[in-house]
């Protein structure tokens, strides 16, 4: 099979997927981004899967069904991230190749990539080896460009999201700082494939964000987000969350990012297991499959950032996370950091979503006030 | 002098609650009126009623402030014009502190879903709320009571009777439903049926929302379930103490909504955006379309009053809803209003 004829379709991680798309480019394929969830997507892959399966999954069966069914007469390799370890995540593909078939699509093949697990004598090879699977044959020095350039593109598009979401609460006209943004993440996707252009146009972009007029100010209630990965991710997984607490006025973070999660989880950093000793000890000391001991490890993490509360958004049943709920009920009593746990399925009425968000956004200015009033109180006393 | 009075709104899943406070914070005139399909009419004809009640009480009364909150907040504030549109969590626990200033833990429980305060020195320090099933709410206990034949109002009293509450499991109502037709047809009595149900409800409450977390007295018990003796007597021998059921308990959220709304009127200074009791005499109409604008496929909702659109939600970029930028919404409702009080 020549190279060109080829397409790769890889899931949506929010605005990354220009990133994912510029990687197979330079590789010479073609790339078909799946469109992002929407109640077309969730309607075929609910009612394609088991019904105990995970919602990301249904969510990326319904996304490759759909570019399956519209390009019929291209040879597809469907990119799928996938955990080796306990929990569903880990069979992912078979169940994607099992399902498609059984649909009647042949056009495809599932590659996917994984990280790097012990015993390393075993771990790398098998790394390499899906790897290979998953670009085919190249030069090394391709392959090495296209990390860089896709890396670079993931870097962009993340500090423009903070930028983003550091800047709704403090902008002066509503919605001003989105419409930049979008622009910008449309530059980023069309950037031609050289790190000081990408470099260029990032900082052309964060100047121009921030010179949109703004207040600047430090007294914002501050939540953090952690959870599944896919969820979390991806901005149409989860209702816009983080956009809705940034209107809402809050300093919002993600704790899970591509870049931190790749470096973290594929690569596995030093910093990433000295922050895990303290889950280690007292909360989790095994790993349990997707990101159950990351949310606990980014809970506490953001407490020791001086962050008012945390968000946990997990697909309804997922294991790790699951477990990591009732965990995290410990945590938030011996950290003194309120946690408040959404379960995402195929909902899209959001009327119970904001709700929870709203009274959480209500009850931590609350819980600051408090704070602030004790502060004043020592202080006099003191004095 | 006309009464100067608050308006607040609270359109929960099965009821919807309207009520009018007076400077005092007391409340004037109340009404607990089942929401049925089409919220904008339970409102409107919910506000009617306790217009009529009042002005034959007070004679002509001004409304200063307007606050909305439940589940159809967002609807009910743009029809009528809310100063404040509030979620139901902080509504709730702004009227039980009002009520008992001392409160530490508030159960409420409602059509369609369950929470639990938690509150420490006046101020919500934590909350939770059912997550994805209805069991142990009051619709299902709604949609019991007419299985068994007797009405909701009873439900209390029939526990209350039972010599030895069966068992019933609490946390699916399927499983739950076909619990108690095994033990009905086993020759169970209805009474014990109940008083099972309402400690199994309990039971499942108590488990599902208060996981871990310690419940301090003074406990608040409010929502539309309240008023069932039964489970007020379960929530007592589960939790050890008293259970304060509080005189209002069916109208804590509007009674909040509607005290938060006057606070904010009198922080702000501002006029209040009511559009006067004309409103119930205009035609409004919502519709449903699918944006096709970007592959996100949005669900678009729109409200229509007299053939002119008020507002928009549901879109993920703000194509829709940015048309309407609240500044430009207040301005016309002003000069809407005036259209109104002139006819």
């Amino acid at each position: 099979m020549s190279r060109k004829k080829i397409t790769y379709t890889v899931p949506r991680m929010g605005y990354t997927y220009a990133a994912f798309e510029s990687f197979f480019k330079i590789l010479g394929y073609d790339v078909i981004i799946p469109e992002p969830t929407n109640t077309e997507t969730i309607k075929e892959g609910v009612s394609n899967s088991p019904e105990y399966m995970c919602f990301p999954f249904k969510i990326l069966l319904g996304q490759f069904e759909r570019v399956l069914e519209k390009n019929p007469d291209r040879y597809f390799k469907v990119v799928s991230l996938e955990s080796y370890g306990p929990c569903r995540f880990g069979y992912y593909s078979p169940l994607y190749y099992k399902i498609l078939r059984d649909k009647g699509f042949t056009n495809f093949e599932i590659v996917n990539i994984e990280g790097i697990y012990p015993p390393l004598y075993k771990g790398i090879p098998r790394f390499f080896k899906k790897l290979i699977k998953l670009t085919g044959w190249h030069a090394p020095w391709t392959i090495v460009k296209a990390f860089v350039i896709a890396g670079w593109k993931v870097y962009a598009l993340e500090q423009l999201e903070k930028k983003l979401y550091y800047l709704i609460p403090r902008e002066k006209v509503t919605g001003s700082t989105e419409k930049i943004f979008n622009a910008a993440v449309e530059r980023i996707r069309n950037a031609p494939n050289k790190v000081k252009s990408i470099k260029k146009i990032l900082n052309e972009e964060l100047e121009k964000m921030e010179k949109n007029p703004h207040v600047e100010r430090d007294d914002l209630p501050k939540i953090g987000l952690v959870g599944e990965a896919y969820i979390l991710m991806d901005y149409s997984n989860n209702l816009d969350i983080e956009k809705k607490l940034a209107y809402m006025g809050v300093d919002v973070d993600r704790s899970l990012r591509v870049t931190n999660w790749s470096l973290d989880r594929i690569i596995k950093v030093k910093s990433h297991k000295a922050h895990m000793l303290e889950v280690n000890k007292g909360y989790l000391d095994f790993f349990i499959g997707g990101d159950g001991q990351e949310s606990i490890m980014n809970t506490i993490l953001y407490k020791k950032a001086g962050y008012d509360g945390v968000i946990q958004a997990q697909p309804f049943g997922c294991l790790p996370e699951t477990a990591a709920k009732e965990i995290l009920t410990k945590v938030s009593e011996d950290y003194d950091i309120p946690v408040l746990s959404l379960a995402f399925d195929e909902q899209t009425g959001e009327a119970g979503f904001v709700t929870r968000l709203e009274a959480f956004v209500d009850m931590i200015k609350s819980r600051r006030q408090m704070k602030k009033e004790e502060k004043k109180e020592s202080v006099t006393v003191e004095g | 002098m006309s009464k100067r009075v608050a308006l607040g709104i609270d359109i929960g899943s099965v009821t919807t609650k309207v009520v009018f406070i007076d400077e005092n914070d007391e409340i004037v005139e109340g009404l607990y009126i089942r929401t049925k399909g089409n919220p904008i009419d339970t409102i409107k004809a919910g506000m009617i009623e306790a217009y009529n009640v009042i002005s034959s009480k007070y004679g002509d009364i001004e409304v200063i402030a307007v606050g909305t909150t439940g589940s159809g907040r967002q609807l009910a504030g743009v029809v009528v014009g809310a100063d404040i549109i509030k979620n139901e969590i902080s509504a709730h626990a702004y009227a039980a502190i009002h009520e008992v200033p001392d409160v530490s833990t508030i159960f409420e429980i409602g059509g369609q879903d369950s929470k639990i305060i938690f509150i420490r020195n006046g101020a919500v320090t934590d909350f939770a709320m059912n997550t994805v099933c209805a069991a142990g709410t009051g619709s299902f206990l709604d949609h019991q009571a007419e299985r068994i034949g007797i009405g909701i109002e009873q439900f209390g009293e029939y526990a209350l009777r039972a010599t030895n509450p069966v068992r019933i499991a609490g946390r699916c109502t399927v499983f739950a439903e076909s619990d108690m037709i095994h033990k009905q047809q086993m020759g169970a009595t209805p009474e014990d049926i109940i008083a099972g149900l309402a400690e199994s409800l309990v039971r499942n409450y108590l488990n599902n929302l208060a996981r871990g977390k310690e419940l301090l007295p003074k406990f608040v018990f409010q929502g539309g379930v309240s008023e069932n003796i039964g489970i007020v007597k379960a929530f007592e021998n589960a939790v050890g103490a008293e259970v304060i059921v509080p005189k209002n308990n069916k109208l804590m959220g509007a009674w909040g909504v509607a005290m938060l709304a006057k606070r904010e009127i009198e922080i702000t200074g501002q006029r209040t955006n009511f559009k006067g009791f004309k409103v119930t005499e205009l035609e409004h109409k919502t519709r449903v379309f699918y944006c096709d604008g970007c592959a996100n496929n949005c669900e678009v909702y729109e409200v229509i009053e007299n053939g002119e659109t008020i507002a928009y939600w549901g879109d993920r970029c703000g194509k829709w809803s940015n048309r309407l930028t609240s500044k430009v919404r207040r301005t016309e409702r002003a000069d809407r209003r005036e259209e109104i009080s002139e006819k």
